[in-house]
């Protein structure tokens, strides 16, 4: 999804000074971009109406701090997917590997109709992250591997696995 | 033959790859095809609709909001507070040099008090109100189970959950 959201200096100015209807505008201009990217990185909703909950409190306390320089959305997008990955290596230990490669699940079977968001939606958190950030939200292989914690090789590598496990996915799907 | 791997293609598509890839690239109808997919797949992820969220959080922000300048306010007041009692304290037992050790057990003696009193508003938190995503979504299906049929759109119990 292409963000592009044009925010008056004005309704800043006012979030900035602790005005409440100026910080709920902003929160209704920004809370389905903001629950979208969180949503495409995270496997379970309950998990994104946090991170999106999260977000916008730091949102709130934190915008004194925005000064202005690049897109307002640019900041408030950093904020979310640091919490994202945040709840994504909280939660590691839960996370399996791509939903494709346990036989059996209910409801894990490669149909026809399996689309590519269905496909995406069966990858590891991590992978959903990569992914999203790269592909959809532009983000560099160094920034992804700074707000993860990891190398930039690790960040081309998730990418390149998912890219294969969606293409296999999409082609068993296509052919059963 | 040799085929260009995902990781390849994805240096392809970044405009990063070995002199090899591009080289491979130009002449391989199935790594073409290959590379085309990839971009299709990322074309198609782009035009994925907004997913919505599928309730409305800002009672639950706009409340841990109130909380925070409520505390802020309440520590910032029991601070000048005990800074004024201290204060008068002190006038007092440099009015009465007679009664110092009196006067000195009794500040020691309203000190912790003050003390105990700034600790306690500090460990009150108002934020427990604000549900969480896994509550919500508990809260929202009940809601739903007891809604009357006439009034589809309108669920009282989740917003006063949240607010």
């Amino acid at each position: 999804m292409t963000v592009s959201l044009a925010v008056p200096d004005v309704l800043v100015a006012r979030a900035q000074a602790g005005d409440e209807a100026a910080l709920e505008a902003l929160f209704r201009a920004f809370e389905t971009p903001v629950y979208n990217l969180v949503r495409r990185m995270l496997r379970r909703p309950e998990d994104a109406e946090d991170v999106l909950q999260e977000t916008f409190l730091e949102v709130v306390r934190n915008i004194k701090q925005y000064r202005g320089e690049g897109h307002l959305w640019g900041w408030i997008r950093r904020i979310a997917s640091t919490k994202a990955l945040m709840r994504i290596r909280r939660d590691q230990v839960r996370q399996t590997e791509s939903l494709d490669e346990e036989p059996g699940k209910p409801g894990m079977h490669i149909g026809a109709n399996l689309d590519l968001e269905r496909a995406f939606e069966r990858l590891s958190e991590t992978s959903r992250a990569v992914v999203w950030l790269h592909d959809v939200e532009g983000y560099t292989h160094e920034e992804i591997a700074e707000q993860m914690g990891k190398s930039v090789s690790f960040s081309k590598s998730q990418l390149a696995r998912a890219h294969a496990r969606l293409r296999r996915m999409l082609d068993e799907g296509a052919h059963a | 033959m040799m085929h260009c791997t995902m990781e390849d293609l994805g240096a392809l598509q970044a405009g990063e790859a070995s002199v090899w890839a591009r080289r491979h690239i130009t002449t391989c109808a199935a790594c073409q095809a290959e590379l085309e997919g990839l971009y299709q797949r990322i074309a198609q992820l782009k035009a994925l609709p907004a997913l919505r969220p599928p309730r409305d959080r800002w009672p639950a922000v706009k409340s841990a909001l109130r909380a925070q300048r409520s505390r802020r306010r309440r520590t910032w007041g029991a601070w000048t507070g005990s800074l004024a009692l201290a204060a008068t304290i002190a006038a007092v037992l440099l009015m009465q040099p007679g009664t110092q050790s009196t006067a000195h057990a009794e500040l020691t003696h309203v000190k912790q008090q003050s003390a105990t009193l700034e600790d306690s508003l500090q460990r009150y938190d108002t934020d427990g109100r604000v549900l969480s995503g896994h509550a919500a979504a508990v809260v929202a299906p009940s809601c739903s189970a007891n809604r009357a049929p006439r009034t589809p759109n309108f669920c009282n119990c989740g917003r006063s959950a949240l607010a």
